[in-house]
């Protein structure tokens, strides 16, 4: 799904300077604490949080997440969104709340990420 | 063109600046000039437009179109401003060259002029200039990178021993939370531009994040982490020198955490670190001792099969 698609079914909007409607996710993941979201393969899904700091951002870097969307309307810090900006990857935000936006996603077709492989 | 160089064309059409990409040497006419003056300045310079300037200001375009109705009319010695279309559209030349892109889609013309933050004509835009800027911006990114890839790979090739190993040591500052990550981020960096398998270097990343944060919030005065990458693995060290873990076995078990508030209202302490951390490396040993310290070794092999590569549906 790209996320102009993801932008106009939340009627979400670019909060960082890398806008790209283009980019492509391949899946959604949501979550506030960070080590829950690195349990599962994130790469380029859309990662669906209500924090708004420089960890949200860190973590999408390690799991090559390829967009992060804030809920509630809420706005990233500006230490997060400097660091988003560094690593060139998109920031949106939604007025929805997280139980809404995940609903939304899915009924339109993301899929869920899966979980790595553990032994 | 992979679909990560189509992603990177993509982005370069949303970085790249008209003004970087535009024809800057203008040929103009006035509206005074006849159609058939215009007739040979397009030929001459084998181009399909013209903006009509007066007094420095832009009043309208002249195309080979309206050239093809002046001369359906037999009208050749009409002057310009008969035949120009006089509302122009334009686009700023620090506008990126995406607006420029719609712009074209939508007006349905051939070209556009650009002018600068005070409204005067610069440069003017065609389809073809974007193509081209694109092309060559995607170049010089493809032999940068190369470059630096290129540069970090002989370095192993170059150094001859039986088994040669690059180590990159990090210092942790406790409860930096701001800074927390950048040694992962580095190293992750690292590994990328070695040419390494993105999927390793995700899992490499992800085990050092994890270990990074641990030492970030629990260890008493920080701690290090160093990586050590050699031609068949990667291993992750990280040590501390305390608190130490009371408990290595319940801190085992998703979920445990002993991190406060504080730390959960940040994002962590989901008591998920080191069950991550196992379940994403090939092998990890751990080692604590009360008020002495922690230290946590992961090793990821580089070979497919002596690793884990696949996932498990939920």
């Amino acid at each position: 799904m790209h996320l102009h698609e993801v932008m106009a079914l939340l009627d979400a909007r670019f909060v960082s300077s890398c806008c790209n409607p283009t980019i492509d996710v391949r899946a959604g993941f949501a979550a506030d604490l960070m080590s829950d979201a690195l349990r599962y393969d994130l790469s380029q899904a859309l990662l669906v949080s209500g924090l708004a700091n420089p960890q949200v951002v860190r973590t999408s870097e390690m799991a090559d997440v390829a967009a992060i969307l804030m809920v509630r309307g809420k706005m990233p810090s500006a230490d997060a969104l400097e660091l988003a900006d560094e690593i060139d990857i998109p920031f949106l935000s939604t007025e929805l709340t997280m139980f809404e936006t995940c609903g939304r996603l899915f009924a339109a077709g993301l899929p869920a990420c899966q979980r790595f492989n553990g032994r | 063109m992979t679909p990560t160089e189509v992603l990177k064309a993509q982005e370069l059409v949303y970085e790249l600046k008209i003004g970087d990409i535009m024809t800057r040497r203008l040929i103009t006419v006035s509206p005074e000039t006849t159609m058939r003056e215009v007739k040979q300045v397009l030929r001459d310079h084998r181009i399909s437009g013209l903006p009509v300037m007066r007094d420095e200001h832009l009043v309208g375009i002249v195309s080979i179109e309206d050239l093809i109705r002046a001369l359906e009319a037999n009208e050749l010695d009409a002057e310009v401003n008969t035949y120009m279309s006089s509302l122009v559209r334009t686009v700023g030349e620090g506008e990126s060259a995406v607006r420029a892109l719609s712009a074209f889609g939508r007006a349905g013309v051939g070209r556009l002029p650009v002018v600068d933050d005070d409204g005067r004509l610069v440069g003017i835009l065609t389809p073809g200039d974007i193509t081209r800027g694109v092309l060559r911006a995607l170049e010089r990114a493809y032999h940068e990178e190369e470059l630096r890839k290129y540069r970090v790979r002989h370095v192993f090739e170059d150094i001859a021993s039986d088994r040669t190993s690059l180590i990159l040591r990090y210092d942790i500052p406790v409860r930096d939370f701001n800074r927390a990550g950048r040694a992962s981020s580095q190293l992750k960096q690292t590994l990328v531009r070695l040419g390494i398998d993105p999927r390793i270097v995700r899992r490499v990343a992800i085990v050092s994040y994890e270990a990074e944060m641990n030492i970030v919030i629990h260890s008493t005065t920080g701690g290090n982490l160093v990586a050590e990458i050699n031609s068949e693995l990667i291993a992750v060290l990280a040590y501390d020198s305390g608190p130490g873990i009371e408990d290595v076995k319940a801190a085992m078990q998703p979920g445990w955490s002993t991190a406060p508030d504080w730390i959960r209202e940040m994002g962590f302490g989901a008591g998920m670190g080191l069950v991550n951390i196992k379940a994403t490396a090939d092998e990890m040993h751990l080692d604590s001792w009360p008020r002495r310290g922690t230290k946590l070794e992961a090793v990821i092999y580089l070979k497919p099969g002596e690793g884990k590569t696949g996932h498990e549906t939920e």
